[in-house]
């Protein structure tokens, strides 16, 4: 449009501003290729060295092998639990319903700092300290808001007309739901699949009071490792992590369209 | 009708073409308003209408040619300097000001002193009967209220030019009469010039001085609404502006026109070849007798269907294998023909309009 | 030809239940039921090396009042926060505005660049700035090539600041995009053809009609602020103290459980009185 022709000015500024918002995401590649054993940039030399390590590195293979495993039983669990309650509290009219919605949604605004707590006092005495079934409960608390919205929001855009002619034509509801539903939401349930993986595996504040030496996920050890030595290391697993991101993104956006899940 | 040759230019657009990316909407484009007159653009969507008056509004820029308005070149001017008056098709009121402001929006940006700006936007509230809502916010008025405060929005800055995009299409088919008529003698009563983008011919032929067909980015006829429904220059025109039929016909070497069968007469006639025969509904008397009159064309069919309108009644003629609408009023007393009745169809060669094939 | 099913049709409120119960448990067992415990712990006492006495106590919270040190983290907390919510604003908008006005597939590859490093783990991120910051870093590198005086930008508030400001900022983005997702481009236009500048169109018309996005941007931003963990403590090397870093160090090194709980439920207070300022200004906007 013409009165939003950007000034020349502006242009720059905008500019600018996204050289802030991107730099460390970008930085982190390059950084991974140093060749030296501290921290600095630019580097004295480049080199792979810091991929070798990583590779070399069992306790890092194996934090990522945990991740990896819990963010996939988190996802499945998420979208089978969530996928029956969206269709709950978008389809069905009952008391309270609002109410439930708004409650189910509630972790999401929550600080982690504080749920983590929370859940640490609470799992001391369950014994659920540092198990696997534990840290899959407490990351379905943070995933399953996310899943439920995502999911809610793909079934009440979807076109009602659809099941209501599937009901016309002799289909009872269930066999509605499986053949008509659930195909249609399929975009809403990769990008809520996606979603849960990412939080998942990138889910490290509660996380991180919920670890211990027998078991622990990768962004914790990444804390961890950060905390005592910062050295390129991180930066070869964070561009390893900001592509398996991007790549997850690609995905949501072919299924649903970025925009759609998070802007409304 | 105004005597439009006395008056002087006001407006003109010469050769100028826009584009949107590569996308070439409108080649080149050349339209001259009068002072004080109301000009109509006319088309189907898409036909570039829309975007010639938001490129004299400077919403567009055009790629090539130049606006001139009073006789100055305005093509490079920033649209807040053009001193024009845009009424929106969705009226565009800002929500999170009253009527009044929005009104006044117009008078402050030119620093008109905030006393006489309150006074000013109060008399152009009252002149589109508003003045009690002036504290209302625009989502508490109804569509044709709100139209009518865009309206005193646009005139109470006093542009030099008014310009309308298809300001009545989102009112309901009463308040859209009633409306025609008041923008209508508004706009004469202030002497204001005008541009009314519209895809409605009723209102372009009802509200303006002068109507201007486009089609496809191009202009096809401009001219009176008399000129553009009784003179069309091309099929196109001739369909658009009020409904037709269309027959398919042959202009002989010597000039003879062929159609329906027989031979027709009309007023003028294009060059040797097939040709499209375009008559107007209404323009066609039907009777189920001989047709007695000095009509110059007669042929007989038969009745095929007949639709009740209300006020018009509509009678499909089978004649020689086509179809002909006749469209007559309905009088107390006259009785209606029925299906299968053998008739007769007379018109006038005037009303016989015939253009080379394949215009529209 | 299509008869009714003999079997006993639930009720929408008996389905609503069989559906929901599952994500029901998961809440009430994992959320609900902790966060009340938490309030519980908050008046109880810590036993010296762990566990607690089951004594209902005010003291945890008379420590947080009369301590200056709890109060001076609280005020910090606060006080930063708000600073880097309206500089995270001030960044936002441009690009925000920027991001709005853009159409076809430059607008996708925008918003993807905007959102992407949201679903990167906030380790990564901080550690993206700890590797630009730290002294021997590009940005220290490029200041005393300069030949300004290097600040000390890492194990400071500084630092925080700096990153924080920046892995707030999508959020910020989206909220704002969101805000301007209900501005009609026509009323901007409207303005213009009144003969507003586009320096006054902003001030009048895009700014007032998009205070709601804004207003909820700083809110999400300054309750993400006040509850940041990672990048205050990893930046901070062991020298900034805000709220959340105090939890976990109270909750962990310390093992002093109701003064963790206690900082936890004052950060749900705070919380609290950010969402009802919110709120008020959403009605005062009304």
């Amino acid at each position: 449009m013409e009165i939003h022709k950007t000034s020349w000015p502006m242009r720059i500024l905008i500019f600018v501003l996204f050289i802030y918002l991107l730099a460390p995401v970008i930085l982190v590649f390059p950084l991974s290729f140093a060749g030296d054993q501290v921290l600095r940039f630019p580097p004295t030399s480049w080199s792979t060295r810091w991929y070798t390590a990583l590779f070399a590195n069992s306790q890092m293979l194996k934090a990522f092998w945990t991740s990896l495993t819990l963010a996939a039983i988190v996802t499945v669990l998420s979208i089978a639990i969530a996928v029956p309650a969206a269709w709950a509290v978008t389809r069905l009219r009952f008391p309270g319903r609002d109410l439930f919605f708004n409650v189910f949604t509630a972790p999401l605004l929550l600080p982690t700092i504080v749920l983590g707590l929370a859940i640490l006092i609470v799992f001391a005495s369950f014994k659920l300290l540092a198990t696997l079934h534990g840290l899959v409960l407490a990351h379905l608390i943070v995933t399953l808001p996310y899943a439920l919205r995502v999911l809610a929001v793909s079934l009440s855009t979807q076109d009602r007309a659809c099941e209501e002619a599937a009901r016309t034509l002799g289909a009872k509801p269930l066999t509605v739901f499986f053949r008509v539903t659930l195909p249609m939401m399929t975009p809403g349930i990769v990008a809520s699949a996606a979603l849960c993986f990412l939080v998942s595996f990138d889910e490290v504040v509660i996380t991180l009071f919920l670890t211990g030496p027998r078991i622990t996920t990768l962004p914790v050890e990444l804390y961890n490792y950060v905390y005592n030595q910062a050295d390129p290391l991180v930066a070869a697993v964070s561009a390893l992590l900001i592509l398996l991101t991007l790549a997850v993104i690609m995905i949501v956006e072919r299924a649903m369209g970025l925009r759609a899940t998070f802007v409304r | 009708m105004a005597m439009s040759s006395a008056r002087e230019e006001h407006l003109r657009l010469e050769g100028v073409g826009v584009s949107f990316g590569t996308v070439n909407v409108i080649p080149s484009l050349d339209l001259s308003v009068p002072k004080g007159e109301m000009v109509a653009l006319l088309g189907p969507s898409g036909c570039g209408k829309t975007t010639t008056l938001r490129t004299i509004a400077g919403l567009n820029k055009p790629s090539k040619g130049k606006i001139i308005v009073g006789g100055r070149d305005i093509t490079h001017v920033p649209i807040h300097e053009r001193d024009m008056g845009l009424v929106f098709q969705s009226y565009a009121l800002f929500p999170h000001m009253n009527v009044l402001e929005n009104v006044k929006f117009g008078l402050r940006m030119r620093n008109v002193p905030s006393r006489e700006a309150e006074s000013r936007a109060r008399q152009a509230l009252e002149m589109v009967q508003l003045a009690h809502l002036a504290h209302r916010k625009p989502r508490e008025l109804s569509g044709g209220q709100q139209q009518r405060v865009a309206l005193a929005r646009a005139l109470v800055i006093e542009p030099s030019i008014l310009l309308l995009d298809e300001p009545l299409s989102n009112l309901d088919a009463k308040l859209r009469d009633e409306m025609r008529g008041q923008i209508r003698s508004l706009q004469q009563q202030l002497g204001i010039t005008a541009v009314l983008v519209t895809h409605d011919q009723v209102e372009a032929l009802s509200m303006c001085d002068r109507v201007v067909v486009m089609r496809s980015g191009h202009i096809e006829q401009s001219g009176t609404p008399t000129e553009v429904y009784e003179r069309p220059a091309t099929a196109f025109v001739a369909n658009f502006v009020g409904r037709t039929n269309k027959l398919k016909g042959t202009v002989a070497a010597d000039g003879s026109l062929m159609g329906l069968g027989q031979v027709l007469h009309a007023a003028s006639k294009p060059g040797p070849g097939t040709v499209d025969i375009l008559i107007r509904p209404h323009r066609i008397h039907v009777s189920d007798g001989d047709g007695a009159g000095d009509a110059e064309n007669r042929v007989r069919g038969e009745v095929s269907n007949v639709t009740f309108v209300g006020d018009l009644v509509q009678y499909t003629v089978s004649v020689a294998g086509d179809e002909i609408v006749v469209e007559e009023s309905t009088r107390r007393g006259q009785k209606m023909l029925s299906t299968g009745e053998t008739v007769t169809l007379a018109w006038s060669a005037e009303d016989t309009l015939v253009f080379p094939e394949n215009q529209t | 030809m299509i008869a009714e099913s003999h079997k006993r049709e639930l009720s929408a409120g008996q389905l609503a239940v069989v559906l929901l119960l599952p994500i029901a448990l998961v809440n009430v067992v994992g959320f609900i039921l902790p966060i009340l415990n938490l309030a519980r712990y908050s008046f109880n006492r810590a036993r010296i090396g762990g566990g607690i006495e089951d004594v209902f106590t005010w003291e945890n919270w008379v420590d947080l009042v009369s301590d200056p040190f709890y109060r001076e983290i609280l005020f910090n907390s606060i006080w930063v926060s708000l600073c880097i919510t309206l500089v995270t604003l001030v960044l936002s908008y441009p690009i925000a505005l920027y991001l709005h006005r853009a159409t076809g597939p430059w607008k996708t590859f925008l918003t993807v660049l905007v959102i992407s490093p949201l679903l990167t783990s906030a380790v990564v991120r901080t550690y993206g700035w700890i590797a630009l910051l730290n002294d021997n870093g590009p940005v220290i590198g490029i200041i005393k090539a300069l030949g300004l005086p290097s600040p000390s930008l890492m194990f400071n508030i500084k630092g925080v600041f700096i990153g924080l400001a920046e892995i707030l900022m999508p959020y910020m983005i989206l909220a704002l995009l969101a805000g301007f997702g209900r501005l009609d481009p026509r009323v901007e236009e409207a303005a213009r053809t009144l003969g507003a500048t586009p320096a006054r169109t902003f001030r009048e018309i895009i700014l007032p009609l998009t205070l709601p996005g804004i207003a909820l941007g700083c809110l999400l931003c300054f309750v993400l602020a006040v509850s940041s963990f990672i990048t205050p403590k990893l930046m901070g090397g062991g020298r900034v103290f805000l709220l959340a870093t105090e939890i976990y160090d109270q909750a962990i090194v310390t093992l002093n459980w109701p003064r963790a709980a206690t900082l936890s439920l004052l950060v749900l207070i705070v919380f609290g009185a950010a969402l009802w300022a919110y709120s008020a200004v959403m009605r005062r906007l009304d």
